[in-house]
């Protein structure tokens, strides 16, 4: 009988993580942004603390390997009514029927029903920008839109929100739902990420600017590329690196072609391994975002290694910059991004000031801080 | 240049007593910038009957319509001044003048008391107040982000100055001496929003538990009854209230190791949590409104939702760990110095004249 | 010093009077070894590969390309991988890439988050300053895996095609990490017109072999000047040493 209890005990507990696309829905490639990223670090605290973990996502429903002991396994979907898949949401209820506990990876998919013991993950607000209505047929759709979020909001035991905007949003919303929150801002690992060895801010010449984010409007792209113009033609040894992949092929070409035609102006993008040593070469990071933001890694990484980060005030970046203090907070103009990469120019012991807390504050980020945070969350829900 | 100041209740509706609350404080720091730029400022307020005033060198007309509706004393202003600043959002749907800046302080519709209507009604008077003025100065970015989220066509307008403390005023004691007792203060007024149950709740579970703990309460006395209610719990050993003019407020913040802001909803960018910071307490505050833009967890302090559990581990945590106080407490006298007044007052008089200097008026 | 060995592998066939020269020139510059199989050359092929000491040159007797495709690949990989590769490098004798190479490898082979990066080919048409951007020649629209991590534990198997029967052995195409870059490759297959006509009639022959019919993209090669759209190759800044 003892013996019997002990092996019940011995039993890894499995936990199911839904999410949408962590390959390309063909399951060929594996796409490594920040979303990507913050899904391998909670794979790999989940199986440090003795979970087994599976991993579910639209696709034709072949099965891979994500890492050693880790499956991942595709249900095939092809509607998202209302920013929603109800489909997936199902099907993952059906058929994942050995797990124990269950992680929504996007806090739409815990929409409509979900597994008696489960969190879910919030990523920021993405839906603060003008033609996010498109996407849920304007005020017709927003009432039904509203409904299925706060239904996929009530589900699960507990929801991690990565910012406070989202949280606050809540709160300004449905008040009686802000109870599930918890924030655990997201993460850099700073032993990857830090100032040691880089190039002094500000002194040595070139002085370099990076936007190492994704090429897309809302991150601010087109006023990055105005003030490349513009700053590149008036300040001498000044280059502006532009790093990260376009959302098409087309974007790439023409950003390609544009920086080729313009002194100082860089475009191009690494794997992420490469990304310490290229943050230790600059000295101002942007991060404009126009809307759909929450703490940003890039932000995190940029500040972490010392560039002065120029950001925006969207989403969860007020929650990772001060302005004045470990960088400047800006509406994301090209004006405001010209006159605040003047100011730092000019001011260079201001610009030291900024880039020192940067990398203290950022020290408040560790990935050390997020594993714990994050376990006790686990601990307090799956027990 | 003469500007008409809208500030609902700067004195009292009898003209005779001088309101104490962030608001207010928030007003006067506004009236003393625009003078020393040479604008003749004229406050009008809510009233009991009609009167006049001039308090610090400042007229202020009491608007005696307010008695049968509030909207009939904003009416007044826009009718008697050529310009206006709105000292907050007005609470009805109201005219406000063209070319004019209005200030928010901050989501104060985020409790549960607010019914979905109301809470309709109120985001929509949101989003008139941005359509009609030039400008919306915030003093949180969450405010921004909330209102992102339903007109993303329009935010484009608010620009956000966060509140301001005097770093020289509130300074960290000279030297902390090593104490046998632990001061928790909670410096809010009684107040549900604010979390006066939490921390009443905090302090009756950690006095039985912890006996080098003291729970210090600098509260108002706006509403008696409130305090009546606390007197069972201020009379026990190891908890003191105190009622506090403003001037006094830093030394009750020297005293204290750490400071708890507990706030549950309709929160800006804190004064309390400013002038602790200032002072170098190592804080502990929750996730609300304009508190994550002063607070980094783990940085500057501590942040916690709005749930006494959550609180009370941090202030266990806290209670026994003095390097992380020391620490803690540092970093934040350190980050209250990007708030000073300086620089909100140079943030300020740029926005106030480039609505107020220019367009048609 | 980066700590993986990267071979580089490569059939070759009459390339005396064609761009191997170059082709070898870089690819001296930034890998470890290059695997040549001569498929029976009859010019001063040899000659020239001989002159590079990073070149491991193995012989056929006979020209098998024209007979066999895939047989020919597999025998150029089984002699690759004789060879302890960390990573190979799958490239033809008109195929360059652009410099940035030279400063990313080592990072690339370093790694551990890929085990494979796929990169844009450019083919360039008629000349060496325009290339081919209409239909399935435009080079910005798809990524071609050139460089792949070894796997010894993996099985190495090859389709039975005569033609197209791709550089890799099935297992290590669509590699799941593959990191698509932005280095670009040049491709000076068709760089010169004399050429085009004779390989023309080449693939059309092959094609009738392998699917019974000639494949549209075969048929694009003699389409009429039109019909065909032409961009300017352009150079991009890069740092060296950055």
């Amino acid at each position: 009988m003892v013996s019997k209890i002990k092996e019940v005990i011995k039993i890894k507990k499995k936990i199911g993580i839904l999410t949408s696309n962590f390959f390309d829905p063909a399951g060929q490639r594996l796409i490594y942004g920040g979303a990507e990223r913050y899904g391998i670090e909670l794979t790999k605290l989940l199986l440090d603390l003795g979970y087994e973990v599976e991993w579910w996502q639209v696709g034709s429903g072949w099965i891979r390997d994500l890492m050693n002991n880790v499956k991942i396994k595709s249900i095939p979907v092809t509607e998202s009514p209302y920013e929603t898949m109800p489909t997936l949401n199902q099907a993952f209820l059906e058929r994942a029927v050995d797990i124990d506990y269950a992680i929504y990876f996007v806090t739409f998919l815990a929409y409509p029903q979900v597994k008696e013991k489960s969190i879910s993950i919030s990523h920021g607000i993405y839906w603060d920008y003008p033609s996010f209505d498109n996407l849920i047929d304007g005020d017709n759709g927003r009432q039904e839109w509203l409904r299925r979020l706060k239904i996929a909001l009530s589900g699960p035991d507990r929801v991690i929100s990565v910012d406070t905007s989202t949280i606050e949003w809540v709160r300004a919303t449905w008040p009686g739902l802000s109870h599930k929150f918890e924030y655990i801002p997201n993460f850099v690992d700073l032993a990857k990420f830090n100032p040691e060895g880089r190039k002094p801010i500000l002194e040595q010449k070139p002085i370099r600017v990076i936007f190492p984010r994704r090429i897309t409007t809302v991150r601010g792209i087109n006023e990055v590329v105005r003030t490349a113009e513009i700053m590149t033609k008036e300040v001498k040894n000044l280059e502006f690196h532009i790093v990260g992949r376009g959302h098409h092929d087309q974007v790439e070409k023409e950003l390609m072609k544009w920086a080729s035609e313009h002194e100082r102006i860089y475009y191009y993008w690494q794997p992420p391994e490469m990304m310490p040593e290229i943050y230790r070469e600059m000295d101002i990071a942007l991060i404009p975002t126009k809307a759909a933001e929450g703490t940003s890694l890039s932000c995190l990484e940029a500040m972490a290694s010392g560039c002065v980060v120029i950001s925006s005030y969207v989403g969860g970046l007020s929650d990772l910059v001060f302005n004045d203090y470990n960088g400047l907070l800006i509406k994301p103009t090209t004006q405001n991004l010209v006159q605040a990469i003047y100011s730092l120019l000019e001011d260079t012991d201001r610009a030291k000031r900024l880039s020192k807390n940067g990398v203290e504050v950022a020290r408040a980020f560790s990935l050390d801080c997020w594993r714990e945070s994050w376990k006790t969350v686990l601990q307090e829900v799956f027990n | 240049m003469k500007i008409g100041f809208f500030v609902p209740n700067l004195l009292s509706w009898s003209g005779d007593q001088i309101v104490i609350g962030g608001l207010e404080r928030y007003a006067w720091a506004l009236i003393e910038l625009m003078k020393d730029i040479g604008w003749e400022v004229e406050v009008h307020q809510n009233a009991n009957y009609d009167w006049q005033q001039e308090v610090n060198g400042v007229t202020i007309l009491g608007h005696g319509v307010a008695r049968f509706s509030l909207e009939a004393s904003v009416e007044q202003v826009n009718s008697l001044c050529d310009r206006v600043l709105y000292g907050s959002i007005l609470q009805k749907p109201m005219y406000y003048k063209e070319n004019s800046i209005v200030i928010s302080h901050g989501v104060w519709w985020d409790g549960k008391e607010v019914s979905s209507e109301q809470r309709a009604k109120i985001v929509k008077n949101c989003g008139d107040a941005l359509k009609q003025t030039s400008l919306m100065i915030s003093c949180d970015y969450n405010f921004l982000n909330v209102m992102r989220t339903v007109f993303p066509d329009l935010t484009d307008k608010i620009r956000v100055i966060p509140n301001f403390v005097d770093t020289e005023e509130f300074k960290p004691a000279p030297k902390k001496k090593s104490k046998q007792t632990l001061k928790i203060l909670y410096p809010r007024r009684l107040d549900y929003c604010r979390g006066t149950d939490l921390f009443i709740q905090l302090a009756n579970n950690l006095l039985g538990k912890e006996n080098k703990v003291e729970f210090l309460m600098a509260i108002d006395h706006n509403r008696p009854q409130y305090n009546q209610e606390l007197e069972p719990f201020l009379r026990q050993d190891r908890v003191k209230g105190f009622n506090l003019q403003f001037e006094e407020m830093q030394n009750i913040y020297r005293q204290a190791d750490i400071v708890v802001i507990p706030s549950r909803y309709s929160e800006g960018t804190s004064f309390s949590c400013l002038e602790a910071m200032a002072s170098g307490n190592a804080i502990i505050a929750t996730d609300v409104g304009g508190l994550t833009n002063l607070i980094i967890n783990g940085y500057n302090g501590i942040l916690v939702p709005p749930r006494v559990k959550a609180i009370e581990t941090a202030v266990n945590f806290l209670i026994h760990d003095s390097q992380s106080r020391q620490r803690l407490g540092k970093n934040a006298r350190k980050t209250a110095m990007a708030f000073t007044l300086d620089r909100w007052r140079k943030q300020w008089a740029g926005y106030l004249k480039a609505v107020y200097l220019s367009g048609d008026g | 010093m980066r700590k993986n060995k990267l071979v580089a592998m490569m059939v070759v066939f009459n390339e005396g009077n064609r761009f191997l020269t170059r082709v070898l020139n870089h690819l001296s510059l930034w890998v470890d070894e290059i695997v040549i199989l001569d498929d029976g050359s009859t010019d001063h092929t040899r000659k020239i590969c001989n002159q590079y000491p990073k070149v491991f040159f193995v012989e056929n007797d006979a020209h098998t390309f024209i007979q066999h495709e895939a047989r020919l690949r597999e025998k150029l990989w089984n002699i690759t991988i004789s060879r302890n590769p960390d990573w190979i490098l799958a490239i033809d004798a008109d195929e360059i890439f652009t410099d940035r190479i030279l400063d990313a490898i080592d990072s690339y082979l370093e790694q551990k988050t890929y085990d494979a990066f796929a990169f844009r080919l450019f083919d360039f048409w008629k000349s060496e300053n325009y290339y081919r951007v209409d239909g399935a020649w435009n080079p910005w629209i798809k990524f071609s895996a050139f460089l792949v991590r070894y796997h010894p534990e993996w099985k190495a198997t090859w389709p039975d095609y005569v033609i197209h029967s791709g550089r890799w052995p099935l297992e290590y195409r669509f590699v799941k990490n593959t990191f698509q870059s932005d280095i670009r490759v040049k491709h000076f297959g068709w760089a010169r017109p004399e050429d085009h006509y004779r390989k023309y009639i080449f693939y059309c022959q092959k094609d009738l072999e392998q699917y019974g019919k000639i494949q549209p993209h075969t048929k694009s090669i003699m389409a009429s000047n039109d019909s065909i759209i032409l961009e300017k190759w352009f150079e991009r800044k890069w740092m060296v040493g950055f």
